[in-house]
């Protein structure tokens, strides 16, 4: 509750946690509400391709002559599901991985680590490219191919909070007592040493979706006529100046997406950060 | 007092045109430089290898001794003066100019169009598969005579004489420049010595070539004319239009569509497009395996397809509906097939005939990943919608796309397709399908399409000797290809080349596709 009342007295991150809710009910109740509900697969109305935006469409219409504001709001849920997965699957695979290397040591830490070092000597986008063209275009590659470069950067982190934690005086004690070091890893350990993955994880949904809008966008990720943030962007550049509604608005939706999350990742940093938390209590 | 100043400087502008126009009334100055775009950097020079848009450069160097008239696929003389046919139609004996020289001051001869047809054969790559599957020997008979001696009559031989690959003459005098017995491919790659109207000067390596007129090209020089070409590269079709705009450029080859839709707008900007059309696009249906070997099927998405609003709204009235497999313009269209038009009641009774009412399936598609592909296949997913049939896609570059159909295992439902021919016949575009080339498969069961009964018909046209049972062999085949629905047969695109208002003389043939006859063009000063 004090964690609550502490990230709610921070205005940013208050606005960033409401725009994420809004999101979120966006995600869900879109197919409901949103005019021309069709327009998210592959329906078609090329009689009005390139209208402006309107009081009929209010985003206007692509070059298929499908309903911009549907698409965008129905892409939400494409890019908050694509967030999620991400995010767990990468840190499930990071932590497993990291907290395994921190708390065996010797040979299993190095190699591990040193796996952890391949990865993160390529940048992580040119990574995804390259794993998502060897898998083939699609929005599951995709997914797959972003998972299998974001885990090193948790498997680092847990890594170190397990060395930390694991000298401690209550590891300590529980292995006198004779408890077995799974145990002492899943019980005290990695209970002490998730704050900061939390942190990490929140601050990683923005830049996942950023990524998968990336790769979608240069026709690596989610396919025609999927209504994916990127490839709205991607097929929209073409239409740019002249009809720049085409691209401008589920670019804006990116954005707003990715700074509601740095937001909020921001604030429960803040909170949970001891090293920033002291000034505070 | 401001306004004053306006009107007077308005009216010091209007006066300066006046007597700008008093004092020249005609001869408009010119530019001497022509400056295109395009997205492709030629990979060789060499006309014997040529076999893609670096044409666009060595034609303007090279040439043949036939040409196409205008816009159309008559063949008319060029370096040569006239030919005659053997009544057994197996010898082509033509007659040469005796006032051409090459660039290098050697003399044009039957010699040098021998060692041209020679060298371009033993190469053996290219276009040259199809010299070699019919030309039996080319003889020297006089110094300005030779003669085409054919393994068997072939009524496509003067189109393929003119057509722009593999048959230009090179000088003989490139075998200096021989090493280790490449018959001077290494130098002709990047150097030229033709008989044409330009030369090539400079080539800087992805950026751009430069070729300049050939002083004493033996048509000589009319008045209005373009003295310098330069040929940038510019991978990004974006790029290429906002230049356009601008005017860095004065035109540009395989820009993309919707930035010609946009161009088409621009007080500045003319488009022009070719009158007829020898590419077209169509949905290859893979009738040998998954749901599509239902004939049924076939015929719905046929029914099925927004011919209208694809030729209409997408393309913006720069292709129109195909009638057959064989685009208006070729030899061998035929304009009474029948064609199928949208009817999505129909096709819905033909889904519910095969068992499928509400759809239900899926299918996979794969695709080239350009601006045209992209767009018939939005429309192919959004008819398949309609349908009740959901489509899982793969874009894939055409070599990938080719050894995609190449098996069953890996073959998809659907190819978005399209062909052009390398020269104007029928057989350039339908004898593809009696070796079952583009239609996969590289064992029989693996082919998309098995009709051995149109194979026989157009195996029989290609060497058909005359012309009226030609045409009816072609006719019949092109009839069992339609009620076969093994491919939809969607639009024969119109390619369309932009340009500044400013340049004139452009005659758009659609067999020397994306490039210029630049001799005949010219470009007044702004």
């Amino acid at each position: 509750m004090r964690t609550l009342r502490r990230l709610a007295r921070n205005r940013l991150t208050l606005l960033g946690f409401l725009g994420l809710l809004a999101l979120i009910a966006i995600a869900i109740t879109a197919p409901a509400w949103v005019p021309f509900p069709d327009h998210g697969g592959p329906a078609r109305d090329v009689a009005n391709r390139l209208q402006p935006p309107g009081p009929v469409h209010r985003f206007g219409t692509d070059d298929f002559g499908r309903d911009i504001f549907s698409r965008v709001c129905l892409g939400a849920v494409i890019s908050l599901r694509t967030g999620v997965i991400v995010v767990l699957l990468a840190s499930t695979l990071g932590v497993t991985l990291g907290a395994a290397a921190g708390f065996a040591g010797g040979l299993v830490d190095e190699v591990i680590m040193r796996i952890t070092d391949a990865f993160l000597a390529i940048p992580s986008l040119v990574l995804a490219l390259a794993i998502s063209t060897a898998l083939g275009a699609s929005l599951t590659n995709a997914l797959l191919a972003i998972s299998l470069v974001w885990w090193p950067w948790y498997a680092r982190l847990i890594r170190a909070q397990v060395m930390a934690i694991k000298e401690q005086e209550f590891v300590e004690s529980a292995r006198s007592l004779g408890m077995g070091p799974f145990l002492i890893l899943t019980r005290h350990i990695l209970p002490n040493a998730l704050a900061p993955i939390l942190v990490q994880a929140s601050m990683d949904f923005g830049y996942v979706i950023l990524t998968a809008a990336s790769l979608g966008f240069l026709g690596l990720g989610a396919q025609p006529p999927t209504p994916e943030w990127g490839l709205m962007v991607s097929v929209g550049r073409k239409f740019f100046p002249r009809w720049w509604w085409v691209a401008t608005f589920p670019g804006l939706a990116i954005f707003l997406a990715v700074l509601c999350f740095n937001l909020v990742g921001d604030g429960l940093r803040e909170v949970l950060d001891p090293r920033l938390r002291k000034q505070d209590a | 007092m401001r306004r004053k100043a306006m009107s007077l400087i308005l009216g010091v502008m209007v006066l300066a045109a006046m007597s700008g126009c008093a004092r020249q009334p005609a001869a408009p100055a010119l530019e001497d430089t022509l400056i295109i775009g395009s997205s492709q950097e030629p990979t060789t020079l060499d006309p014997a290898i040529v076999y893609d848009g670096s044409d666009r450069i060595t034609r303007l160097i090279y040439e043949s001794l036939l040409d196409y008239v205008g816009s159309t696929a008559e063949v008319q003389a060029h370096l040569a003066t006239d030919w005659r046919v053997s009544p057994d139609g197996k010898v082509y004996t033509f007659e040469l100019r005796d006032d051409v020289q090459f660039h290098d001051g050697t003399p044009f001869n039957a010699e040098a169009v021998k060692f041209s047809f020679d060298r371009m054969t033993k190469i053996a790559k290219g276009m040259s598969w199809a010299f070699r599957m019919v030309l039996a020997e080319v003889k020297v008979t006089a110094e300005y005579t030779v003669e085409f001696h054919l393994k068997k009559p072939y009524p496509g031989f003067l189109g393929m004489v003119a057509n722009r690959y593999a048959a230009p003459i090179i000088s003989p005098s490139i075998m200096q420049h021989e090493k280790d017995g490449d018959l001077a491919q290494g130098w002709a790659h990047d150097n030229a010595i033709g008989t044409g109207p330009y030369k090539l000067v400079n080539w800087t390596k992805k950026q751009e070539l430069t070729l300049v007129k050939n002083d004493d090209y033996w048509r000589g020089w009319p008045q209005k004319h373009i003295s310098r070409v330069v040929y940038k590269i510019l991978p990004d079709s974006a790029t290429q239009r906002m230049m356009l705009e601008r005017g860095d450029i004065h035109t540009a080859t395989h820009i993309g569509i919707d930035d010609i839709i946009v161009l088409m707008d621009h007080p500045e900007i003319r488009i022009e497009p070719a009158p007829t059309s020898n590419f077209n696009w169509f949905l290859l249906l893979n009738t040998q395996k998954g749901v599509f070997a239902d004939r049924r099927l076939r015929e719905a998405l046929s029914w099925a397809f927004p011919y209208d609003e694809t030729v209409r709204h997408v393309f913006r009235g720069q292709a129109t509906q195909s009638v057959g497999p064989v685009p208006f313009g070729v030899p061998g269209h035929e304009p009474d097939l029948f064609q199928y038009h949208r009817d999505l009641d129909r096709a819905k009774a033909l889904m519910a005939a095969a068992g499928y009412p509400n759809g239900g399936f899926k299918v996979t598609i794969t695709h080239g990943d350009n601006d045209w592909a992209r767009k018939i296949l939005e429309m192919t997913i959004s008819t398949l919608g309609e349908l009740g049939i959901t489509a899982e896609t793969k874009p894939l570059v055409w070599g990938a796309m080719l050894d995609n159909m190449a098996s069953q295992d890996t073959a998809p439902d659907i190819v978005v397709a399209d062909w052009w021919d390398d020269y104007p016949d029928p057989d350039a575009f339908l004898g593809g399908m009696a070796d079952a080339f583009w239609w996969g498969g590289r064992e029989a069961a693996d082919y998309f399409y098995v009709n051995p009964e149109v194979q026989d018909l157009l195996g029989e046209a290609a060497f058909e000797a005359d012309p009226a049972r030609r045409v009816d062999l072609y006719r019949r085949a092109q009839e069992l290809m339609v009620a076969d629905c093994p491919g939809v047969w969607i639009m024969d695109y119109l390619y369309a080349t932009p340009f500044r208002k400013n340049v004139y003389g452009y005659v758009a043939n659609p067999y020397y596709i994306m490039s210029y006859n630049v001799y005949g063009m010219w470009i007044e000063a702004r």
